[in-house]
């Protein structure tokens, strides 16, 4: 089953329970974090409205940190989450650069630094379990499901509450679809979510590389056919010349 | 000028106790530490063992699982069983557990020596205390002796060894939290209320923010109330983290809710919207206090709370029309619990129009806890140390004094005064730091270094561990079994702590440490059972199965509530007082008339602010300061700033991130600004927990500053709680070479945060 995680941001309070609570889990140092916060306080119609956005991998369905990636530390699996494997990974640091989420980043504070991420607590995943956040959170306003069907909610609850939501779903469609997916009372311009627009960068990519091997073999092809060709010329022309020269 | 009180306390310190104070004691301690390391070494997720025990993050003492993994605890999740947690622990309960692998914690008996402190043996360190004790006693009476805490399952011990002493100071944190609302409550209601959040549809929070103030039980409730499209109302002078999920936020005058609950009864009379049945049969003194309310129109509280008096009407006449699924909650410290002049009258109002909407112990409403009694020590096996017969030195529930303030729980802030007049002699602080916590801290911190004899029972080097003559090192809550607790509730529930791994370093239990003393003390006979022994008398009558307890760590005890009135309320009458003749029998007011706050602010005074303080949902005050996880969540999000109002700080030259400088008569401090638009332009507002200035605390140590700071010693004559928003400052935008000196220190501070890491790194992964 493909999960994606679903993120309710009129009922995050930003008590950071799950930052802790994923810390925790995942045996980090204080400085690490897979969750980081980004509140953002604004005036809707002269009265304040506070709204914890956040930063956490996003799961792209098509992840630019996977296409980058040259030692296949990330990899998208069919259960979800993009996961990370630490053995493998050399710090070259193409994942950062490549995600439009600005997610993986890099441990400054440790002696052999390398990247970090949320992996949506494969591990838990696998063992039928929630990931932390979602365990731990108070207001339960992170869930996880099966994707189509937490997108399915997201879409419910913005329908039956048209004047708590604006009516947009993040995640749907940027870069191609995640399985982490927001709503949230304000637009998420105005919460600094990035406007990565819906073609995944891996697909710019991936046309290119993608047809590398038609290209590189057609024109191997069309090459050899012209060398072959201007060579039968070749040949003919010489063997006419000598039978020209022959005859002569 | 004065000199920034945060950089002038570390001054003080230095001399008080000299820059050679770490000493070799505590040196060693980090030592003794690194023998007892072990880094967790084996992967997944599955913990090798789970045992259920209760959270110390805060005073809910939430249930928890703790995971142990390579003998060592991994992580908490909520107990699904306990009341307080329902399943989830909260940022603090997550990262306290790490706290158990904090080098700075305290492992072994400490004796001031001069300046510095030094490692002793607990048998020396007890054989000294009671020889000290003994001579305080004999020369100036057993009421000479004090003992301080903040409430603890091992309150038993402590009241009995304080009686075998034959002292009656007992004295809690409490006059500096939520006396006002408990005295209040308890002479309307007869008792504290708790409140049915999942069931409500109108859920009205004056003053209360479970976002940062956190019991996971009551966001999980507020949550699952909302998802069923319960209406939630946040009124508070600040937009607080709660008003992010509310419906509606009403930005009151601080110091002004009993006059919106006024207005509030008024509307509900002049409009015949109350609840008339309950009235009728469960209210004392309707008739006088529904004459009373015709004056407290909608218009009159406008001007007196600054909002508006339609919305004064409308958010009635809303919970009037959902009612008694309707309620205010009865909240904790804000707005009521020991801020202003008016708090234990307005925490009467609350009960009051809680009552009018007839929501008293109804299913989403107000809920009278329902609790289980414990069984009780046979005398004859084990003696009880003689009643007491002395009246409280600090004058709790004495008459002539504060005849409503809570006796059992005391006058904290009483407590430097008592010293100063030379009335207390000796004291102990168990799980309490008042050299902190208390206002006014010259005061306190000079009349504790007075005492002949300060003896701390605490985990943590705290400011007032530093004034200690002995530090007697206690094991963390998840090295040390506990007595039982029932938490009052819809269902009473039976909650066990108990050990999880074993204590580091040379710890004890205060349990274990209290017994010892009394031996010392030559009485040992009163203290003649285990704690197992205590705990089997205790639950006797309740008819529980121990084996299972101690696996789920929770069992169901006495009767479930029920909903309705009971037949008698535990007040004069047994009835809900709306007229109190207690209160007039100690010379105030029986009805609940406007009080106005003891100060008043004019926005002609450019500079200055009524100074309000709360929670934040990383901290549990100074207690959590000192958590290398938690301080980091607040050098991240820089949560030490000062909050205040966008519009005010333009006319101060004040910009976002600016340091300014707060001063009054009491103190003076730096603070980073952070404007908003969403606080009340009268105030500005700290978290507190900050301005720790003890430098054992490595990791808190001269992080921010603490609004107790600010305060006076102050009495509400009702109550006797310490009024700690009846608070003015002066505001001015700090010179940049003050601006320097202050971010100076906060990056020490920080590389001392690296530092603390840096050592305990390996224990944390």
């Amino acid at each position: 089953m493909k999960h994606a995680l679903l993120f309710d941001l009129t009922k995050c309070v930003g008590c950071e329970t799950c930052v802790v609570a994923c810390q925790m889990k995942n045996n980090l140092l204080p400085q690490n974090q897979y969750i980081r916060f980004t509140p953002v306080e604004t005036l809707v119609n002269g009265t304040p409205k506070r709204v914890f956005g956040r930063t956490q991998c996003m799961h792209c369905e098509k992840p630019s940190c996977v296409s980058v990636c040259t030692v296949g530390a990330l990899q998208k699996t069919a259960e979800g989450p993009v996961v990370y494997d630490r053995d493998r990974c050399i710090g070259c640091r193409y994942c950062m650069y490549a995600c439009p989420f600005q997610v993986p980043v890099f441990e400054w504070f440790e002696k052999l630094p390398l990247i970090n991420k949320c992996d949506m607590c494969a591990d838990r995943l696998a063992e039928g379990l929630p990931p932390a956040c979602v365990e731990s959170c108070p207001t339960n306003a992170i869930q996880v499901g099966e994707r189509e069907e937490m997108l399915a909610l997201a879409h419910e609850k913005i329908a039956k509450e048209p004047n708590r939501y604006i009516n947009y779903v993040y995640g749907e469609n940027e870069v191609g679809g995640t399985s982490a997916f927001y709503i949230s009372g304000i637009p998420f311009e105005e919460l600094g979510f990035a406007q990565p627009g819906s073609v995944p960068p891996a697909y710019s990519s991936e046309a290119v590389m993608h047809a590398t091997p038609a290209i590189a073999g057609g024109m191997a092809l069309a090459l050899s056919a012209i060398y072959l060709t201007i060579k039968r010329y070749k040949e003919n022309a010489e063997v006419e010349e000598a039978e020209q020269e022959s005859k002569e | 000028m004065k000199p920034q009180s945060q950089l002038l306390s570390r001054r003080d310190f230095l001399k008080v106790f000299g820059a050679g104070m770490l000493g070799t004691a505590l040196a060693s301690q980090t030592q003794a530490f690194a023998a007892s390391e072990r880094a967790l070494v084996s992967g997944g997720i599955q913990p090798d063992q789970v045992i259920a025990t209760t959270c110390d993050g805060c005073g809910n003492r939430c249930g928890v699982l703790a995971q142990v993994k390579d003998g060592r605890v991994w992580r908490v999740v909520g107990n699904p069983a306990h009341p307080k947690s329902k399943g989830k622990v909260c940022a603090r309960g997550q990262a306290q557990v790490r706290e158990l692998y904090n080098p700075t914690r305290l492992v072994r008996p400490l004796k001031r020596n001069g300046d510095t402190f030094e490692a002793i043996s607990w048998e020396q360190a007890y054989a000294e205390i009671a020889e000290k004790l003994k001579a305080v006693i004999a020369a100036y009476g057993p009421q000479a002796v004090y003992w301080s805490r903040h409430p603890k399952p091992v309150k038993f011990y402590e009241d009995r060894f304080l009686q075998a002493l034959g002292s009656p100071n007992m004295v809690a944190h409490s006059t500096t939290c939520f006396t006002g609302r408990d005295v209040g409550f308890n002479l309307t209601l007869g008792t504290v209320p708790g409140a049915d959040y999942g069931a409500s549809k109108y859920i009205v929070l004056m003053g209360r923010n479970p976002a940062e103030g956190v019991v996971p039980a009551v966001l999980s409730g507020l949550a699952a109330a909302r998802d069923k499209g319960a209406k939630l109302l946040v009124i508070d002078p600040r937009f607080n983290n709660t008003a992010a999920m509310a419906d509606e936020w009403l930005m009151i005058r601080p110091g002004t809710d009993q006059a919106l609950l006024l207005a509030w009864a008024n509307v509900l009379v002049t409009e015949n919207l109350y609840d008339a049945d309950f009235v009728s049969q469960y209210v004392e003194g309707f008739d006088a206090f529904a004459e009373m309310v015709q004056r407290y129109t909608p218009e009159w509280a406008a001007e007196i709370t600054s909002l508006d008096a339609e919305t004064i009407r409308r958010t009635i006449r809303e919970m009037a029309a959902v009612k008694p699924q309707a309620f205010i909650d009865p909240s904790w410290h804000g707005a009521f619990g020991s801020h202003y002049l008016n708090s234990a009258e307005t925490a009467r109002m609350v009960a009051i129009v809680n009552a009018l909407l007839g929501n008293i112990n109804r299913n989403g409403g107000i809920i009278l806890p329902q609790g289980a009694g414990f069984g009780k020590l046979d005398e004859a096996k084990y003696p009880a140390p003689p009643k007491v017969e002395i009246k409280r030195s600090d004058g709790a529930g004495v008459k002539g004094q504060y005849p409503l303030a809570i006796g059992g729980l005391g006058i904290a802030q009483r407590i430097p005064e008592l010293i100063e007049q030379g009335v207390y002699r000796a004291g102990f602080a168990y799980h309490y730091n008042p050299a902190r916590t208390l206002p006014d801290r010259e005061r306190t911190v000079a009349a504790l270094q007075k005492l002949e004899l300060l003896v701390v029972i605490d985990v943590a080097p705290s400011e007032t561990a530093m004034l200690a003559h002995y530090i007697l090192p206690e094991s963390m809550y998840l090295e040390r079994d506990e007595l039982v607790e029932v938490v009052p509730g819809k269902q009473p529930k039976l909650v066990l702590r108990q050990k999880v791994v074993e204590p580091l370093g040379d710890t004890r239990p205060a349990s274990q440490i209290i017994t010892e003393l009394a031996q010392a003390m030559g009485l040992g006979q009163y203290f003649n059972f285990t704690l197992d022994e205590l705990n089997q008398i205790f639950t006797a009558p309740l008819n529980v199965d121990w084996k299972a307890l101690r696996e789920t760590g929770v069992a169901d005890v006495g009767n479930p509530w029920q909903e309705g009135m009971p037949e008698k309320l535990n007040t004069p009458s047994g009835k809900v007082e709306f007229y109190s003749a207690k209160m007039e029998e100690a010379g105030f007011s029986p009805l609940p008339v406007w009080q106005a706050p003891k100060r008043t602010f004019d926005l002609q005074q450019a500079d200055t602010f009524r100074l309000l303080h709360g929670h934040q949902s990383v901290h549990t005050h100074s207690a959590t300061a000192n958590n290398p996880f938690l301080m980091y969540r607040s050098h991240k999000d820089q949560l030490y700033r000062l909050w205040i109002n966008a519009g005010r700080a333009a006319v101060l030259g004040i910009q976002e991130g600016d340091w300014v400088v707060l001063s009054n008569e009491k103190a003076s401090g730096m603070a980073q600004a952070h404007l908003v638009q969403g606080i009340h332009p009268e105030c500005v507002w700290l978290p507190s927990g900050y301005g720790s200035f003890s430098p054992q605390l490595k990791v808190a140590y001269g992080v921010g500053i603490s609004p107790n700071d600010f305060m006076e010693r102050d009495y509400e004559p009702i109550s006797a709680h310490a009024m700690m928003a009846e608070v003015s400052v002066k505001i001015r935008k700090a010179s940049p070479a003050e601006a320097a000196q202050a971010e100076a220190q906060l990056e020490e501070a920080k590389q001392h945060l690296d530092s603390v890491i840096g050592i305990a790194r390996r224990l944390y992964k």
